[in-house]
């Protein structure tokens, strides 16, 4: 019986080796005793009855599966949690790593910002997908590799918890009044160091056993960012006043802060492109340095101010994105009528 | 999914858990697969094929049962009989059988609905 053989051997080849043999012989022996039920009925089994009763033991997939006492997993339930783990780490330690070199490419090295973004994105993809794959690869081998009481001690680690630990049911609406109170105190040092203490902002160094001061900001070009960044800081102060009163966010003060941050972006838009250093008074410096090191001295504080820039920009956006998306939650909700 | 499917989920999955003990009750002689197929079947219990089967082996690797090709017939089969371990498990299972049949039946007897009145179905 031709049909039998391709049968048996379809499900043989989906079995571990280990049992194929002897499962095989069985199934063959149980497959000739359901024919030979249909031979009693009448004569010998035509090619249809064959084809039928392999159809009623299920296609050889089938079969094998219900053969074979655990399902194949690539990586299974017992590590999945871990594997999870891992992977937000890996892939959080690559953003990172992307990120600062980003910073260091944009401030020291002088790359522009399309070009930045481009490394930027084209790594994060290739990054992203290497570290999935070696990550997925080395728990793959785990998963065939340890016993199962280790798989268990594994997921058991990762399974110990305690109600008490849980993180408290977030209330998106609620003001974090910790946030709120250091956003004030900064916002208040930044605006008294900008407008009283600005002339002070510069390279302070001993020379002959005292101090001397150097202003290396163009002064000038802080002035003319002055006013907005005075309204900016103000606007700023204004909105955590509110919400450390209301103690909820409100529609209203989420549009209020997305309008500060559209505004930031401008302003950071702004200072990114502008000469803020200023390299004639890093010459002035003198001393014991030569002027190509005091250049490059003064090229590499101007890029890490451009740095502080860029990141100041990736975190505004983040934040508006989150304030975009928690006031879609809120409305969606239901809070804007409750509030 | 509707009512019918439901109950015959339901009626289904009763019946799952009942099979393992329907199995082994028939095992203190051998059998092989297709023997014990039509001996379940005849005694009222409706067993697929593709589940028996697999089954069977399943057990055997619990050593709940025993196996052994035998020629007996005009071709080669594989017989499955109650292990020692088997024995004893089936009386336990047994035994558990019993004392879940009384604790449902307990449960079920219209007496013990009595003082229910609020929650009763018309």
């Amino acid at each position: 019986m031709e049909l039998i053989d391709r049968y048996v051997a379809a499900v043989g080849r989906r079995l571990p080796s280990k049992t194929r043999a002897d499962i095989e012989a069985e199934l063959r022996s149980l497959i000739m005793d359901a024919i030979d039920e249909r031979r009693a009925a009448g004569g010998e089994p035509s090619e249809e009855d064959v084809v039928n009763v392999l159809k009623s033991f299920g296609s050889p997939a089938e079969v094998a599966a219900r053969y074979s006492p655990d399902p194949h997993y690539l990586i299974g339930p017992q590590l999945f949690d871990a594997y999870r783990l891992v992977v937000a780490i890996v892939l959080g330690a690559v953003t990172l790593g992307l990120g600062i070199a980003l910073a260091l490419d944009l401030g020291i090295n002088g790359v522009s910002l399309v070009e930045g973004f481009g490394e930027f994105l084209s790594g994060l993809v290739s990054g992203v997908l290497s570290a999935l794959g070696s990550v997925t690869i080395v728990f793959a081998v785990l998963e065939r590799a340890l016993s199962e009481k280790d798989k268990e001690a594994m997921a058991g680690a990762t399974r110990q918890w305690d109600p008490r630990r849980l993180p408290p049911t977030a209330d998106a609406d609620a003001v974090k009044i910790s946030d709120s109170v250091m956003a004030i105190c900064f916002t208040l040092l930044a605006l008294v160091v900008f407008n009283v203490f600005m002339d002070r902002l510069g390279v302070y160094y001993a020379r002959d056993g005292e101090w001397r001061y150097t202003a290396v900001l163009r002064r000038d070009v802080l002035a003319s960012f002055l006013p907005y960044l005075n309204i900016l800081f103000v606007a700023g102060l204004l909105h955590h006043t509110i919400l450390l009163a209301q103690r909820r966010w409100s529609i209203g003060s989420r549009v209020f802060s997305l309008v500060i941050g559209a505004a930031n972006l401008v302003l950071l838009g702004y200072l990114l492109r502008a000469t803020i250093i200023d390299a004639s008074a890093f010459m002035s410096l003198g001393g014991s340095a030569s002027p190509e090191q005091l250049e490059s001295l003064a090229k590499i504080i101007a890029g890490v101010l451009r740095g502080v820039f860029v990141v100041a920009i990736v975190g505004t956006i983040v934040e508006m994105v989150k304030q975009v998306v928690a006031m879609v939650k809120s409305v969606a909700g239901g809070g804007y009528a409750s509030r | 999914m509707d009512l019918d499917t439901t109950l015959k989920n339901l009626a289904l999955e009763l019946r799952r858990g009942t099979l393992t003990l329907a199995v082994l009750s028939q095992l203190t002689t051998a059998q092989y697969g297709y023997s014990l197929l039509q001996r379940l079947a005849a005694r009222g219990v409706d067993i697929d094929q593709n589940t028996l089967y697999p089954l069977l082996r399943r057990l055997e690797s619990q050593q709940l049962l025993d196996s052994d090709w035998s020629v007996e017939g005009s071709r080669p089969r594989r017989y499955y009989v109650l292990s020692e371990q088997g024995r004893s498990a089936l009386s336990e299972i047994m035994a558990e059988w019993y004392r879940i049949v009384d604790t449902v039946n307990g449960l079920l007897r219209p007496d013990a609905q009595d003082g229910d009145d609020t929650y009763g179905v018309d």
